[in-house]
């Protein structure tokens, strides 16, 4: 590979990016290194490897770079899958720098000597304007995305009350039954536990807050035989109205202690 | 020949590429147009009603400067190549800020699904419930598997850089694949500023799913068949050795779109040898029939099953209409509730279908360039019969079980479209008393095309995002009805299956991470709108395995475009399903009625107990 800039500088990032996209533990710097090895590198060797000498000009090289690494990554995800371990970051990793350093020493040998070429050339240094155009686009579109990523307020938003009874098992000695507020503003309960067999309902008032969640556990008494349970939520501005309603049926419970 | 046009030995002229002011200008205009539209999402997400033209202005000041400078004569070819990408990509951003973020293309779920199982089980080919079919091509979830392992990335995010680059790829290959074919930089430049124009380029192509990376493929196979053409006997072999691994991803990761390379393979073969043409491109064709046939039996045989029906549907329901047995569909329909949607207003429609009036119009211009010009390659024939195709399958989608097959089909085939309309060269026309009329008129012309394809592609009132969580006017975050199941759902990890409508099945899957079943299974279409329910349907639900039936009242339950969404405080509840579609599953023994959320009921059914029969 000597002489080859192209191709030491292709394996040289391979290298870097494969150990940064290991060692990184942050998953957005580490997109640094793992999205050029995965959509760029591969691509661009194995172009390089299938030309020998006679690489194409730039703009064949980009779609040839981009389409050829995403179609090897689509190949390699099925090479992977009947590998040992499967799909894995490592197996990856370590493909994806096999895939590179195979081709590119391939790619030199098919070139045979080296000529010497400038990498980068001079036209592609930009001037002060353009750095500042380049500068205000670049925030106009992190701002974009950032914008989209957010989450605002919007009284519009119908609100409502989720009341869920957690999906009894056999082995189950309690059963939970939860209040989610998924409301604009606080709002008070009153909820109305019966079971089946007890003397009285179990009765709870209480006010929730948007996303707060209230759990209450239910403890039925007749052991051995299935029990039905009925809760039904009131909203307090309405207390005649049934809100909510869940019911089932407990079967074969362990008797609480 | 134009001025733009170079001969093919002059490919290298490209190497010169200097970034010139004007393009930054173009750029930041772009940044700016992005910036709009991110703007406008937000302010429907806030619940505001900004109005429609703030959205389309971003559009606009995205797309018209560049298709400004790409009708010009002295852009270079390296400046149009950037033109184009940028475009491309600054589409695909509008799609981008319009998620929420999270997937809400009613696809993205299913494939998000297939690349968590990925992610799980460290293997391809896990059974997706709802489309079964797309475990079989598990390309695009492959790919996106490396980044999501490299990173620790969500399928949302790994999803949406994957299809960013396949975005990419699509339109340098179509640039260069056209800048081939034409010699003329120019012509492929608004070749592919066309393309932008069909209908589904905005967002459908723009969503996580197979179609999305394929089809750029696609078009890279299609330009390295044309290099074969053009490049010296000793790189024919690359570019020969590039197609094939192509193809081969392409058969892995899309169904129809290895299709198309097949027949479009073969296609090309047969006018090549007709032209008496070397190369001829046969050996690809073999390699890509070989492999799709080999793929489709050995493999994903299902895809068999999957798709015949659309396409005997879509021939019955074509020639029903012809024969005047059946009514048209209406235009500007999407989604299964138009009844209770805002339509398109009557200016965007009259834009739309300007948009087609313009391209059927410069179709005959073009065509006769094509004719004149291109005639001996097999490929410019084969995009001049795609043209006329493409108002072939235009016409499917006025019959109402054929739109999404001519909808589909449009998208390949206005690949072709775009290059005999690139050829037109309106904006050559000078007029000595306006000599700046033809360029301006072909601008407004591809921004005609390009809004007007938008509007005929997704409907007019999701153009806009909707809100899926909200800070509540307390502050603390909120979910949407849907959503909120979904998160309760994997917070529980329930561990067996739901059955649910289009909307709430999709959520289950992704983000909540469910084995969750769609309309088909178990005819929960039917089953869970009905006001009763009868024995057979409880066993089938049963022989299914459905342990939990979610019962969405929503007029949105079914619609895959609308129904992942808040509704507005005080919308009508027209349209919902009655109590009683709620209230009959508690008549079947053993259904215990665990999640009430008002307008979505979940029902728990016990295991088939035989003997048992419907409560009174």
């Amino acid at each position: 590979m000597r002489g080859h800039r192209d191709l030491r500088l292709i394996v040289a990032l391979t290298l870097v990016c494969a150990v940064g996209s290991l060692i990184t533990p942050l998953g957005a710097v580490r997109a640094i290194f793992a999205v050029p090895l995965a959509l760029i590198l591969p691509g661009y060797a194995l172009a390089a490897a299938a030309f020998g000498s006679r690489l194409p000009t730039w703009p064949e090289r980009l779609p040839l770079t981009l389409g050829i690494s995403l179609a090897c990554l689509a190949l390699s995800s099925l090479i992977l899958n009947f590998a040992p371990g499967g799909i894995h970051g490592i197996s990856w990793t370590l493909l994806l720098v096999l895939v590179v350093l195979l081709s590119c020493t391939a790619a030199a040998r098919r070139r045979g000597a080296a000529r010497h070429k400038p990498l980068f050339r001079r036209t592609l240094r930009p001037s002060g304007a353009t750095a500042i155009l380049g500068i205000g686009t670049l925030a106009m579109v992190v701002a974009a995305l950032i914008l989209a990523q957010a989450t605002f307020e919007n009284d519009q938003a119908s609100g409502y009350t989720q009341l869920w009874i957690a999906p009894p098992k056999s082995t189950d000695e309690s059963m939970r039954i939860g209040i989610t507020s998924e409301q604009q503003q606080a709002r008070n309960y009153r909820l109305v536990v019966e079971v089946e067999g007890a003397r009285r309902p179990v009765v709870e008032s209480f006010e929730l807050a948007p996303s707060q969640t209230r759990l209450v556990a239910i403890q039925p008494g007749q052991p051995n035989s299935p029990v039905g349970v009925e809760a039904r939520l009131y909203l307090r501005s309405q207390p005649t109205r049934v809100y909510r309603r869940v019911s089932t049926l407990l079967r074969d419970h362990v008797p609480s202690a | 020949m134009d001025a733009a046009a170079i001969r093919p030995g002059m490919f290298a002229q490209s190497r010169r590429f200097v970034i010139s002011n004007r393009l930054m200008l173009i750029v930041l205009a772009a940044g700016a147009g992005l910036l709009v539209c991110s703007i406008a999402n937000a302010l429907t997400r806030a619940g505001e009603a900004p109005t429609p033209l703030l959205y389309w202005a971003g559009i606009l000041l995205i797309a018209l400067p560049i298709f400004y400078r790409l009708t010009s004569e002295d852009a270079s070819p390296g400046e149009r190549l950037a033109l184009v990408c940028l475009l491309g990509l600054a589409l695909y951003g509008v799609k981008l800020v319009r998620d929420a973020p999270i997937f809400t293309f009613s696809d993205e779920f299913l494939h998000g699904y297939n690349s968590n199982q990925v992610s799980q089980y460290h293997h391809l080919f896990h059974p997706n419930p709802i489309l079964e079919t797309s475990r079989y091509y598990p390309g695009l979830e492959g790919a996106t598997s490396a980044l999501r392992t490299l990173t620790g990335f969500s399928s949302y995010t790994a999803g949406a850089i994957v299809i960013g680059a396949a975005r990419l790829t699509a339109m340098s290959s179509m640039f260069v694949l056209f800048w081939r074919v034409s010699g003329s930089h120019r012509v492929a430049g608004l070749g592919v500023a066309i393309f932008t124009g069909n209908f589904n380029f905005l967002f459908w192509s723009a969503q996580f799913s197979y179609q999305s990376m394929a089809l750029p493929l696609l078009l890279l196979i299609l330009l390295a068949v044309v290099e074969m053409d053009w490049a010296a006997r000793a790189a024919r072999g690359a570019w020969q050795a590039l197609a094939a691994l192509t193809i081969a991803a392409v058969v892995i990761t899309h169904h129809i779109t290895s299709y198309g390379v097949a027949v479009t393979l073969v296609a090309l073969s047969a006018l090549s040898a007709m032209a008496r043409r070397v190369p001829n491109p046969w050996r690809l064709a073999v390699l890509a029939v070989a492999l799709t046939t080999i793929w489709l039996v050995v493999v994903a045989s299902s895809t068999v099953g999957y798709i015949t029906p659309t396409v005997t549907n879509a021939i019955t329901s074509s020639l029903h209409t012809a024969a005047g047995e059946a009514p048209t569909r209406g235009l500007f329909q999407a989604g299964t509730a138009s009844a209770t949607v805002e339509q398109a207003p009557t200016a965007a429609r009259a834009l739309s279908l300007l948009a087609v009036l313009l391209l059927a119009a410069g179709l005959p211009f073009g065509l006769r360039t094509v004719w004149r010009r291109y005639r001996k390659q097999p490929i410019a024939i084969l995009f001049a019969v795609a043209a006329v195709g493409f108002f072939g399958a235009l016409a499917l989608r006025l019959a109402p079980a054929a739109w999404e097959t001519g909808n589909r089909a449009s998208e390949f085939l206005f690949v072709g479209l775009a290059f005999v309309l690139g050829c037109v060269g309106l904006e050559r026309w000078r007029p000595p008393s306006a000599r700046w009329l033809g360029r301006t008129l072909a601008a407004a012309a591809l921004t005609i095309i390009l809004v007007g394809g938008a509007i005929a592609g997704w409907p007019w009132d999701s153009q806009l995002a909707r809100p899926v969580r909200v800070h509540s006017e307390d502050g603390p975050t909120i979910s949407s009805p849907p959503l909120a199941l979904a998160e309760w759902a994997e917070e529980r990890d329930l561990g067996e299956n739901f059955g649910a409508l289009t909307a709430t099945s999709r959520l289950l899957l992704e983000p909540g991470d469910q084995k969750a079943y769609g309309d088909f299974t178990a005819n929960l279409v039917e089953v869970i709108p009905a006001t009763k329910i009868v024995s057979f349907q409880i066993a089938l639900l049963h022989e299914k395995h459905i342990r939990f039936v979610v019962i969405d009242r929503r007029a949105v339950a079914s619609d895959g475009i609308r129904g992942f969404f808040f509704s507005r405080k005080g919308s009508s509840t027209t349209g919902w399903l009655p109590r009683s579609a709620v209230t009959k599953f508690e008549k079947v023994p053993g259904a215990s009625r665990i999640y009430d959320s008002g307008s979505i009921v979940v029902f728990s059914l016990e295991p088939n107990r035989k003997g048992e029969t419907l409560k009174p």
